[in-house]
């Protein structure tokens, strides 16, 4: 059911993409901007969820109750669901779309784990996927892997002459977009908030992008490509779309935001 | 709240895994080959050495197991070498004897995935980087071929030339002393089995549903057959026939001089790995786990040996070996009955 409905489909479309332009890498990056324009409605919805969430967090009643109830975590909870009614926010909201996206994306992976085809038994599997009426075995396969310096079936190193190890230039790229992409969405955090949220995506913001980076290391470039394209049209959609916070990029003056909290009344 | 991150930290390694866990979910098949004096299996992590009386181990290489999928091509004998290319390209020779490293070459970039051939003063080691590797046998590269995209199976040779199929497309004919090509012929999709040659004749199949009679010496197509399937295999003569299996269900009886079908048996499932031929029985595996004997009058049996036997079969003067992918056990030695004489864990 999965294979018949997602992971084939995409096989598919990807192999009909490369059929027409004939590199695999180009194919993986329009092959990514298609499924993510296919994806934007639920994209759009999920970010402006997410504003509103983060405007929320800025409310002086949602504040005032933060510090009011921090002891008492129920009354707290009650209190804040009441907010949310009355604002009109629901607070999944901002989840579901990440979560129907979720097949998808996995779909996506398997689909271009499997397209690469490195070993016979990917291969025999591939021959299997391919729709006869729209690809023939014969013309498709083998597929073209090398785009600009990489081999995209395998992961990527770049040997420079007196190094005895391969650099891996594209897991670099992928964890300074995850870690951008990540970061940007970010608000500032609001004085006087809740800081458990903020520590925790301070955390996300540190851990996604080494374990994409790990990912993209140990596995094939064409996956690792698949993410940096994945990162920079997040970070577009976002900037088209959303509020970014292109200033968390930028290091803090830790002593000010400390007076300036101090000052506050 | 610490309890909160952590379990978050948990959901994100437990995505990773996940993530990298869907890369392994196929398993791919391991090769073996033969000699009187002993059986040499590449399982995946390691490459084994068994007696072929009895599949008791003679020693296992490396001694700690690798990770999966590391040694699947089929080790190769060179004298008192046995040949082992691994997926991480590197070529080993070890001692027949007790596995000690004669030499190792690193200098390929890709999978072995096909074993290598062996002539009196060379090895021919194909890889995925798109290179065959000519070696001596003390492991000094001689020449290097390169073709436009990867070699998965054993070249063959006639002495005078090495002929080698790539997923390219093509069938190369390469001079054995020094690489140089002497011919090509491109057979219209990728070829991922090693050719037959007969006779001055090569017999090739490929994924794109066809059987190819090639003339060795001038790379001329001499007939081409369409079949219902891809073909992974290498053909095995019987007679004037050539007797190969297809991706879907079928062994074809092809007969040599036309490549008109003589008979088409029906296998039940796919006939990925070629099959072998033990006192006139021609036994196929097939993806369903059953092992197909064809008598020489093409009447067939079948008997059920579990798992999912996609690997060529390999025949020595008493027993046919059977890899098994996906089963009970790593490696059968069956009769010419189908009969298990032993089996191999893979441990």
């Amino acid at each position: 059911m999965w294979d018949t409905l997602i992971i084939t489909p995409f096989i598919n479309f990807l192999l009909w993409i490369y059929s027409l332009i004939g590199n695999f890498g180009i194919a993986i990056i329009l092959f990514t901007l298609v499924t993510r324009i296919v994806l934007y409605p639920l994209t759009a919805k999920q970010i402006k969820s997410s504003q509103a969430m983060q405007e929320l967090q800025k409310n002086p009643r949602y504040l005032e109750m933060q510090k009011k109830y921090k002891d008492d975590k129920e009354k707290l909870a009650q209190e804040q669901m009441k907010l949310y009614q009355e604002l009109k926010i629901n607070p999944l909201s901002a989840c579901l779309p990440t979560l129907l996206q979720f097949p998808i994306i996995i779909g996506l992976y398997q689909a271009l784990i499997q397209s690469i085809a490195s070993a016979p038994i990917d291969m025999l599997n591939l021959t299997r996927r391919i729709y006869p009426a729209l690809l023939k075995v014969a013309d498709i396969l083998p597929l073209n892997t090398h785009f600009l310096w990489m081999n995209l079936g395998t992961p990527d190193r770049v040997f420079i002459p007196g190094l005895s190890f391969g650099i891996p230039i594209l897991a670099v790229i992928v964890v300074i977009t995850t870690y951008i992409s990540s970061k940007i969405i970010t608000p500032p955090a609001t004085p006087g908030a809740n800081d458990q949220g903020a520590m925790m995506g301070n955390m996300m913001n540190i851990y996604m992008p080494l374990l994409m980076g790990w990912l993209a290391f140990s596995l094939s470039s064409g996956l690792a490509l698949y993410f940096v394209v994945q990162n920079v049209i997040q970070i577009l959609q976002y900037a088209v779309t959303g509020k970014v916070y292109w200033n968390n990029l930028l290091p803090k003056p830790k002593t000010q935001t400390a007076t300036k909290q101090i000052k506050r009344p | 709240m610490k309890k909160k991150i952590l379990s978050k930290i948990s959901i994100i390694l437990l995505a990773g895994i996940l993530l990298s866990a869907c890369t392994t979910m196929t398993t791919n098949w391991g090769g073996v080959s033969a000699t009187d004096a002993a059986v040499y299996f590449a399982g995946g992590t390691q490459v084994f050495s068994l007696q072929p009386s009895n599949g008791s181990k003679i020693w296992a290489y490396p001694e700690k197991a690798a990770p999966a999928g590391t040694y699947l091509a089929a080790p190769s004998v060179a004298g008192d070498q046995v040949i082992v290319g691994d997926y991480l390209g590197k070529l080993v020779s070890l001692k027949a004897a007790d596995s000690t490293v004669n030499w190792t070459f690193a200098n390929a970039t890709g999978k072995y995935v096909g074993s290598a051939l062996v002539t009196p003063d060379l090895i021919i080691a194909p890889n995925a980087d798109n290179h065959l590797y000519a070696l001596d046998l003390n492991g000094n590269l001689k020449w290097t071929f390169t073709a436009n995209h990867s070699f998965w199976s054993r070249p063959v040779t006639d002495g005078t030339n090495v002929y080698a199929s790539s997923l390219d497309h093509y069938l190369y004919a390469v001079n054995l002393q020094d690489g140089s090509l002497v011919w090509k012929v491109d057979l219209g999709s990728s070829l991922v089995s090693s050719p037959l040659l007969d006779k001055g004749v090569l017999y090739q199949g490929s994924i794109a549903s066809t059987m190819n009679a090639v003339d060795a010496a001038t790379g001329k197509v001499i007939w081409t057959q369409k079949v219902d399937a891809g073909v992974w295999s290498t053909p095995l003569l019987s007679g004037s026939n050539i007797l190969f299996g297809d991706q879907l269900t079928s062994i074809y009886v092809m007969s040599t001089s036309d490549g008109s079908i003589v008979k088409t048996i029906n296998a039940g499932a796919a006939v990925i790995g070629s099959g072998a031929i033990l006192n006139q029985t021609i036994m196929f595996g097939t993806e369903a786990g059953n092992v197909v004997m064809v008598n020489p009058d093409y009447s067939s049996t079948s008997r059920s040996l579990g798992g999912e036997l996609y690997s060529n079969l390999v025949a020595n003067s008493t027993e046919v070996l059977v890899v098994e992918t996906k089963g009970d056990n790593a490696l059968l030695a069956i009769d010419a009955n189908g009969n298990v004489i032993w089996p191999f864990s893979g441990k």
